[in-house]
């Protein structure tokens, strides 16, 4: 899980940041269209909502299951997934994607 | 001084000796047939030198599957030279150009690839103009313009314009794999995976956009074994080329365990790492901040150290992402020795200046680093033996470190209440009340509106029999957190205690108070109540205080007695009856000798039942602490009756009650656990090699220590059956065997360890098998296993006595393979069973 890349926040976000992407992604990502990406919305808020819970999981208090990786591409995979709206490369990015 | 010049001696090449070409071509022939193309177009080579006009077919054949397999195994420049070759020696080029198309894929050259599938893309069968197309695509030749104009559409996010494009594509064309594949591509940038899936699911297995498709898995998250290039795809795929390059060597470093390699891989190329940032290098800066987390002690001791390095000895530091990340990943792991401790002193500036660089400073996080500490200094209670209770406190200097770094984190930020709560809770570890108590005030004044500290409060004031302040606060904390089970469980437990205090003081104001009490408990008995908490057990426990504190309301007790029977089965409802009467009985007026309930009668066999039993056991556990450890006498006569009436018409079908009792029993004194050892070896008579069965008579003392033999056999018989709860026993049961302690990996058990593990059981029986008459101990050995049994009892055995000895004698003629009783030394129960000491070790399949 990444909470920060899920709501689309920077890592100093505020609460009121986190609070407002949450609304705007709920409401882009109603429960009953989209229950998996609700899903998703709701923990990563859960996980960030507060300073407390933002500060806990900075420190290694809390989270940690779903942050811990056994590999670099494990976690980068992870950042990956919790991407809700993922973006094109640009177009030599993806020739290179092609010819790689 | 002039140059000696080496004299360069040729060696002349013998030159080739002229063969028959009839056995050339045999051998060349065998060589292709035995798939050894390579061999076999040296042979044709030869004779296409002899007679070309002959051999040129067979030789251009036989080269172009030297061709394609150059290819398939990644030789593509070897492939180039013999396409060159063919050519060369005017080979029809209609036969080179798909293989020429594919070495101009794999050597990356785009323009060759075009030139060669131009042609091809139009006459060649399915395979060749898919390939071709392909290589048009990646030449970005202006055959491919319609794709190439879609790929650009898509990579700007225009879904429609893309759509557009790929129109122009017909379902016949040989790009048509590649209008599924941008579909594919669109649906998962419009976050739709199942509609991607769907079309990659579809493509031509082998063409290039099939192959592609994998890397969206890995961004969707399905990275396991997945290879290099897939790394790399992925990574261009997510926009990000520099991650490209390292990523895969990182990822191959890690692997290797080779973890600082791995960390200074993605430095290189000027990457955006360590950082903070919300970005893949962000999330790799903090997958190596918490790697510690995931690794071995071993693992962690290479790690840290070489973490630490980074930093330079001597010279000032820069506070920075870098110095953060090894600060927090070095002081978590640096609680412990002196020497660390002074390394830590040295870092926590370090670390806090460092944070308050990147992102501003802050005294909650201050507050909670130091409680971050404070948790890993707290001490743990050492467990010392699995199946014993009992456990070896810390001492209370070592809580102190923890103690300190709460006080810190409390100084730090005071409006963080985790710290206050956590010193709480190590005050109660250590029983300092008078400091817990004072702590609590302070916290109740500064947090009036926080659940868990009103929690806290609420049952520090029950436990001082404070019921109404108690209450008071849980209320409060309930109003906040309506559904919190932890807080609604201690409030009826507040409740009770208070309707009881009530009652016991006497008088009709109190007791108005503790009925009013029991109404409100009736109100919130739970979904899942525990084992005295249910709607009958209240009204019994009501009624026996009604009838002990006021006769006059003697009908009303008798009334809640009755309506209690709904959901108590009639012997649970009189036992706790009786034993409520002992509980509150002995200090009221009446007193528990003219309490009725007391007296039990002893069970009828009929109608005791192992289930009951086992309520009654486990509410008897949950009530023994009200006597102070003083068990009065008719109650626990009652109990053992009761137990021993349930077991006497065991069935095989009892068994799993029968392992849910005896477990319960097992910490509950001697008496205790003597009754369920009986139950088990009743149990066992049923199913004499039921594993966990078997493995509690161990525990139990009843059967004597096995032999690894045994336990192999025990743990052979509960995989066969599948029964997990049996393996899990048995291993744990092995872990606690002196033996298997004493022993190392690939040891064979010590014989002093067998002996003493077995020492203590031997002494006991010794003095049975000394006192039996002369030849008794040998006949015992031509009985069955009841027969012996009855046969020692009629010589005056206890049972239970009776039943090891019958058990020990069974085993000795398993291990000595059913000697003859002659054969056996007399006074030695364990002399001269070779399989028991020398058994391998225990091979568990866990």
């Amino acid at each position: 899980m990444h909470p920060y890349r899920t709501l689309n926040v920077p890592f100093d976000a505020d609460t009121e940041t986190v609070r407002k992407a949450y609304l705007a992604a709920i409401r882009r990502y109603p429960p009953e269209r989209e229950p998996e990406r609700f899903r998703l919305i709701s923990e990563a808020f859960a996980a960030i909502a507060t300073e407390d819970d933002r500060l806990k999981r900075e420190i290694g208090l809390a989270g940690n299951a779903s942050d811990r990786f056994d590999s670099p591409l494990e976690a980068v995979a992870a950042y990956w997934r919790a991407d809700l709206e993922p973006e094109p490369p640009g177009e030599d990015d993806f020739h290179a994607f092609l010819r790689a | 001084m002039a140059k000696r010049k080496k004299r360069r001696i040729k060696r002349r090449k013998p030159a080739e000796a002229p063969a028959n070409p009839e056995v050339v071509l045999r051998r060349a022939e065998g060589q292709l047939a035995e798939g050894n193309p390579k061999r076999a177009r040296e042979g044709f080579r030869r004779l296409f030198k002899l007679d070309p006009d002959c051999y040129r077919d067979r030789y251009v054949e036989v080269t172009l599957l030297v061709i394609e397999r150059a290819l398939s195994e990644g030789r593509p420049k070897e492939a180039r030279q013999l396409l060159n070759h063919l050519e060369e020696i005017g080979t029809e080029p209609s036969q080179l150009r798909a293989l020429q198309t594919k070495a101009a894929v794999e050597l990356g050259e785009p323009g060759a690839a075009a030139e060669a599938a131009a042609e091809l893309v139009e006459s060649g069968d399915e395979a060749e103009r898919i390939e071709a197309a392909d290589a048009l695509v990646l030449a970005r030749a202006e055959q491919a313009g319609a794709v190439c104009e879609a790929i650009s559409h898509l990579c700007r996010g225009e879904w429609d314009e893309m759509k557009a494009a790929l129109q122009g594509i017909g379902r016949r064309s040989p790009f048509a794999h590649w209008r599924l594949f941008l579909r594919g591509c669109a649906a998962y940038y419009r976050a739709d995976p199942r509609e991607a899936e769907r079309c990659f699911r579809r493509l031509p297995p082998g063409s290039l956009p099939a192959r592609k498709s994998g890397a969206f898995k890995v961004l969707e998250g399905d990275w396991q074994g997945v290879d290099e290039r897939r790394i790399t795809e992925a990574c261009l795929l997510s926009g990000e080329p520099v991650l490209a390059k390292l990523l895969p060597a990182a990822q191959g470093r890690w692997l290797s365990k080779r973890f600082m390699d791995a960390y200074r891989v993605l430095k290189r190329e000027r990457a955006p790492f360590p950082c903070l940032e919300v970005s893949p290098w962000g999330q790799l800066t903090r997958f190596f901040q918490l790697a510690d987390m995931e690794m071995t002690g071993r693992e962690k001791d290479v790690w840290i150290p070489a973490l630490l390095k980074l930093l330079p000895l001597g010279g000032r530091v820069e506070p920075g992402c870098e110095s953060y990340l090894v600060c927090s990943a070095a002081l978590r792991e640096m609680v412990g020795g002196w020497e660390e401790r002074s390394i830590g002193e040295l870092l926590w500036p370090l670390y806090v200046d460092s944070r308050e660089r990147l992102l501003g400073s802050s005294a909650r996080f201050v507050a909670m680093s130091h409680f971050a500490r404070a948790l890993h200094e707290e001490p743990e209670e050492f467990i010392v033996n699995p199946f014993w209770p009992g456990s070896m406190s810390p001492s209370p200097a070592e809580f102190e470190p923890a103690i300190r770094a709460l006080k810190a984190a409390i100084d730090a930020d005071p409006s963080f209440q985790d710290a206050p709560l956590k010193l709480l809770s190590v005050y109660r570890r250590l029983r300092r009340r008078s400091e817990a108590n004072r702590l609590l005030d302070q916290m109740t004044k500064r947090f009036p509106d926080s659940k868990e500290v009103l929690f806290e409060a609420g049952r520090a004031c029950l436990d001082r029999k404070a019921h109404a302040k108690g209450l008071k606060y849980l209320g409060r904390a309930r109003e906040l957190d309506p559904v919190d089970p932890g807080i609604r469980a201690e409030i009826r437990r507040g409740l009770r205690e208070k309707a009881v205090a009530h009652f016991r003081k006497g008088g009709e104001a109190q007791l108005a108070k503790g009925r009013g009490a029991f109404e409100e408990l009736l109100a919130s008995v739970p979904h899942h109540p525990g084992p005295d908490e249910s709607r009958g057990f209240l009204l019994i426990q009501w009624s026996v205080l009604e009838e002990l504190a006021n006769g006059s309301e003697a009908p009303l007790a008798r009334e809640k007695y009755a309506e209690s029977a709904s959901d108590v089965p009639p012997d649970v409802a009189q036992f706790y009856r009786a034993v409520q009467h002992e509980v509150f009985g002995a200090g009221s007026r009446r007193g528990r000798s003219t309490s009725p309930a007391v007296r039990l009668p002893a069970p009828s066999p009929r109608e005791a039942e192992l289930s009951q039993a086992l309520q009654i056991f486990k509410l008897w556990m949950k009530l023994e602490k009200d006597f102070d450890g003083a068990a009065p006498i008719p109650v626990m006569f009652w109990i053992e009756q009761y137990a021993r009436a349930a077991a006497r018409k065991l069935r095989r079908e009892d068994r799993g009650l029968v392992l849910q009792l005896v477990t319960q029993m097992r910490h509950a004194g001697r008496f205790w656990e003597d009754l369920a050892g009986e139950i088990i070896l009743k149990q066992l008579k049923k199913d004499r090699r039921d594993p966990h069965l078997q493995c509690m008579a161990w525990i139990y003392g009843q059967r004597p220590p096995p032999t690894p033999a045994q336990l192999q056999e025990a743990v052979a018989e509960a995989v066969r059956r599948g029964d997990r709860d049996a393996l899990e026993a048995i291993r744990r049961f092995e872990e606690m065997l002196p033996q298997a302690r004493a022993r190392r990996p690939g040891e064979p058990p010590p014989e002093e360890a067998v002996l003493d593990a077995d020492a203590g059981l031997d002494g006991v029986l010794e003095e049975e098998i000394e006192g039996m008459p002369e030849g008794m101990l040998d006949a015992l050995f031509e009985f069955s296993h009841d027969e012996r049994v009855e046969e020692l009892i009629e010589a005056g055995v206890d049972r239970r006595q009776a039943e090891i000895i019958a058990d020990m004698i069974e085993t000795l003629l398993e291990e000595c393979g059913g000697a003859p009783p002659g054969s056996r030394p007399r006074g030695g129960t364990r002399s001269g069973s070779g399989p028991r000491r020398g058994g391998s070790q225990l091979d568990l399949p866990f």
